[in-house]
């Protein structure tokens, strides 16, 4: 008797797996971006989300868009508005047919309207979400985030997937420097590090295919992620855009540079020779001294590791020890040179970037108690000495330039 | 009385479950909130706390052997007195033990399956303790040998697959908050450390007592260094201010789990841990309650009062607390009060005083 309860119960047991929280993946819509805007409607400002919900058939390869003339659309966008974010995706479920599922969402944008507002409440949702992720990326939108999530792109078709590839593939190299989360909630935590995320627009593809031109009257757009957002450290408030070259400046002193080119024009040639050096590995440390007067000088200390990859020009000296002597100096200072334009964008806007403020409190507690309550209004006014150490290793596998002969030198 | 024994390693490694099956899950947030990167800090310190404890329960187990927590209390302080303080210890096992049933349905509850009703993971629960519990001490402390293991190779997972987003330098600078936040965040995390004392309720189960001290030191030793292994993780990972603003600490550090864009969505490790070791946790409460509750008056068997005492844990963590927020003040601002600073270190320090003082005049008078 004990044996058939046992097995009737067990037998129960496999029937009633999972009953409240059952999710079936045809019946998600998997959102692969959210795009955050602010709207004024008859003087109310309102929260305008824009979902990109991918279509699963069309992203698997030999499918959908093999089909010719009617390709199946990689993806749909919607919109709904409301208070608060929550409030915003809430307003458009009778618009699904399908159970928003963000456990796929990998980048989030917020545009330019609603991050000169703050950011900060827009960044509550996704951290307290259980679907969302702390390592989502983070991105603003130069103009309407709308607008990136509707452009579609030749070949990867969802924006929100080619910025989060973008971010995967090439963060660390140029200009790119991408943000979770995790690290902008990271930066405003510390109450004196000015988060930054990395900024994208919308901007016409620029070489566009006779398929293409067929279309009267629709240039198609692609995306671009360039320079930085920089906000305050308080509600997250937008203060402006870094450019490249800030960008580049600032990604050395937090040690992201991961791999990219530096081009120094050469001092020992005719007029615009340009020397390519790609950066195989940098690291940076900050350390914080006292000078006389016990106010803090930060040291930032820049190694990077060289190798030469491209000698644009005639000159036709091979790369012997002075030159890739010469050529370090160079780099040295063109690395020094983004630093400080950086820093000067930086203490136009007061804005702590670097985590100069963190730094001295790791390194000096005591002094950072004094200066905590000022440090903004400091921040302008403090040394930064840049100490850049660039080693040149490689200069791949020839070694003088082209139609370069012996004896000429 | 149990008529079975087990080893003085079971015992070590099923008080290895008890200690580590909660602490990780709130304390990171409770001490990074209160002391930010200095957390595991505290840690370390709860593990002096938790030595100490060791050592008291033990010279109290030499004294007495043979006999429980419970049934010493009466031959220390006199009956009436005895048999009061016993039943206040009775009730603590049945209160805390309950708080170790909510955390079950309220864990799950947070992070894996919210719409489901926590009274389907308390009962679930506490009907597999019951069955457990009604099968013997010996069977239920061999399944723990089977769990800990994965218990422990999910959390060391945890603790080592989030390393690439990671920046050792958000730990500095170290020990910038007075001694005292210190001391006092320490308690805290001493409390769980001190429910080591439970152990006083297996010592008669036990074959012999002569390595127990020196196991159960290592094993609050032991936790102490996964506890603060796993705050140096989530302080590198998320900051010392952020890691105290996350409801779960470690949950969230196993979401960031992502090696190589091949190795993510891990978090069911922890869902793993907690599921595993809160039903071990909750069988060792359930034990000292009901084994507890019966040599208070004094009955030779407990398995009657498994059925009652299942339905009053059940009861009890629907009821106790209403709500996460209620839960985590209580452990950050009464837990230690009730835990550490009275039943686990004080109350067994004083007994042991007042029984060596009695011992000697005893043997004056003789």
């Amino acid at each position: 008797m004990r044996r058939h309860v046992s097995v009737v119960l067990a037998v129960c047991l496999l029937l009633t797996g999972g009953c409240w929280d059952r999710r079936e993946i045809n019946e998600l819509a998997l959102v692969v971006a959210v795009a955050a805007d602010v709207v004024r409607e008859k003087g109310q400002e309102e929260v305008m989300l824009t979902l990109q919900i991918a279509n699963p058939v069309a992203l698997l390869p030999g499918q959908g868009g093999g089909g010719g003339g009617s390709a199946a659309k990689a993806f749909w966008t919607i919109t709904g508005k409301g208070q608060s974010v929550r409030d915003a995706s809430v307003a458009m479920l009778n618009k699904i047919p399908k159970k928003l599922f963000y456990g796929q969402a990998r980048v989030y944008v917020i545009g330019e309207d609603a991050a000169k507002s703050g950011i900060a409440r827009f960044l509550d949702r996704p951290l307290r979400d259980r679907s969302t992720r702390r390592n989502m990326y983070l991105a603003i939108a130069r103009g309407s985030a709308k607008q990136v999530m509707e452009v579609e792109m030749p070949t990867f078709r969802a924006t929100g997937i080619a910025i989060s590839n973008i971010f995967d593939l090439e963060g660390g190299h140029e200009a790119i420097l991408p943000v979770t989360l995790n690290d902008f909630v990271y930066w405003l935590s510390t109450g004196s590090t000015c988060p930054v995320a990395p900024a994208v627009l919308v901007m016409p593809q620029t070489s566009v295919s006779s398929e293409d031109l067929k279309v009267p009257g629709k240039t198609p757009k692609a995306i671009e992620v360039s320079g930085l957002a920089v906000f305050d450290n308080k509600q997250g408030r937008l203060l402006g855009f870094f450019n490249e070259k800030e960008t580049a400046g600032l990604m050395w002193v937090l040690g992201k540079v991961k791999e990219r080119e530096i081009t120094v024009p050469c001092s020992g040639g005719t007029g615009k020779q340009a020397v390519v050096l790609t950066v195989v590995k940098s690291e940076s440390r900050i350390v914080v001294d006292r000078d006389s007067a016990g106010l803090p000088v930060f040291r930032v200390k820049i190694r990077t590791l060289c190798n030469l990859a491209e000698n644009f020009g005639s000159r036709e000296e091979a790369m012997m020890p002075s030159d890739l002597q010469e050529l370090e100096v160079c780099a040295n200072s063109c690395i020094k040179q983004e630093i400080m334009s950086a820093l000067h964008q930086a203490r136009v806007w007061k804005a702590d970037v670097f985590g100069f403020g963190e730094e001295l409190r790791r390194q000096d507690p005591d002094q950072w108690r004094k200066l905590a309550a000022s440090w903004g209004e400091m921040f302008p006014g403090i040394r930064v000495v840049v100490e850049t150490k660039t080693t040149l290793r490689q200069r791949g596998l020839s070694i003088e330039a082209p139609g370069a002969r012996k004896g000429e030198r | 009385m149990e008529n079975c024994t087990i080893s003085e390693r079971q015992l070590a490694w099923l008080m290895t479950t008890a200690l580590l099956a909660t602490v990780i899950y709130f304390v990171p947030q409770i001490a990074a909130r209160s002391v930010e990167q200095d957390a595991w800090l505290t840690a370390a310190i709860a593990t002096v706390w938790g030595i100490i404890n060791v050592l008291v329960i033990m010279a109290l187990g030499r004294l007495f052997p043979g006999l429980t927590l419970l049934e010493y209390i009466p031959l220390i302080i006199g009956k009436p007195m005895g048999k009061l303080l016993g039943a206040l210890y009775a009730v603590w096992f049945l209160l805390i033990g309950a708080f170790v049933l909510r955390e079950l349905g309220m864990l799950l509850n947070i992070a894996v399956m919210p719409e489901t009703p926590t009274a389907v993971f308390t009962v679930t629960g506490i009907a597999l303790v019951f069955y457990a519990i009604r099968s013997g001490l010996e069977v239920w402390t061999r399944v723990n040998e089977v769990l800990l293991p994965i218990i422990l190779l999910a959390i060391i997972a945890v603790i080592v697959l989030p390393v690439p987003s990671m920046d050792f330098r958000r730990l500095l600078p170290i020990a910038d908050h007075p001694i005292g936040a210190l001391l006092a965040s320490s308690f805290v995390s001493a409390s769980w450390r001190g429910e080591v004392f439970m152990a006083s309720m297996f010592l008669p189960a036990l074959s012999g007592l002569q390595r127990s001290t020196r196991n159960l030191v290592l094993v609050v030793v032991l936790v102490g260094l996964i506890l603060a292994a796993i705050e140096v993780a989530a302080v590198a990972t998320f900051g010392g201010v952020q890691t105290g603003q996350l409801e779960l600490p470690v949950f969230s550090l196993a979401r960031m789990i992502n090696l190589g864009k091949v190795l993510d969505r891990v978090e069911v490790l922890i869902v793993f841990t907690w599921i595993l070791g809160n039903f071990v946790k909750l069988c060792i409460f359930m034990y000292c309650f009901v084994l507890g509750t019966s040599q208070l008056v004094g009955c030779k068997q407990y398995q009657f009062l498994l059925f009652p005492a299942a339905v009053l844990f059940v009861a009890l963590a629907d009821n106790e607390l209403q709500s996460v927020a209620e839960f985590t003040d209580f452990l950050t601002n009464v837990w230690a009060a009730y835990a550490l600073l009275s039943f686990e270190l004080v109350i067994p320090l004083f007994l042991y005083v007042v029984a060596c003082l009695r011992l000697r005049s005893k043997r004056r008078a003789t």
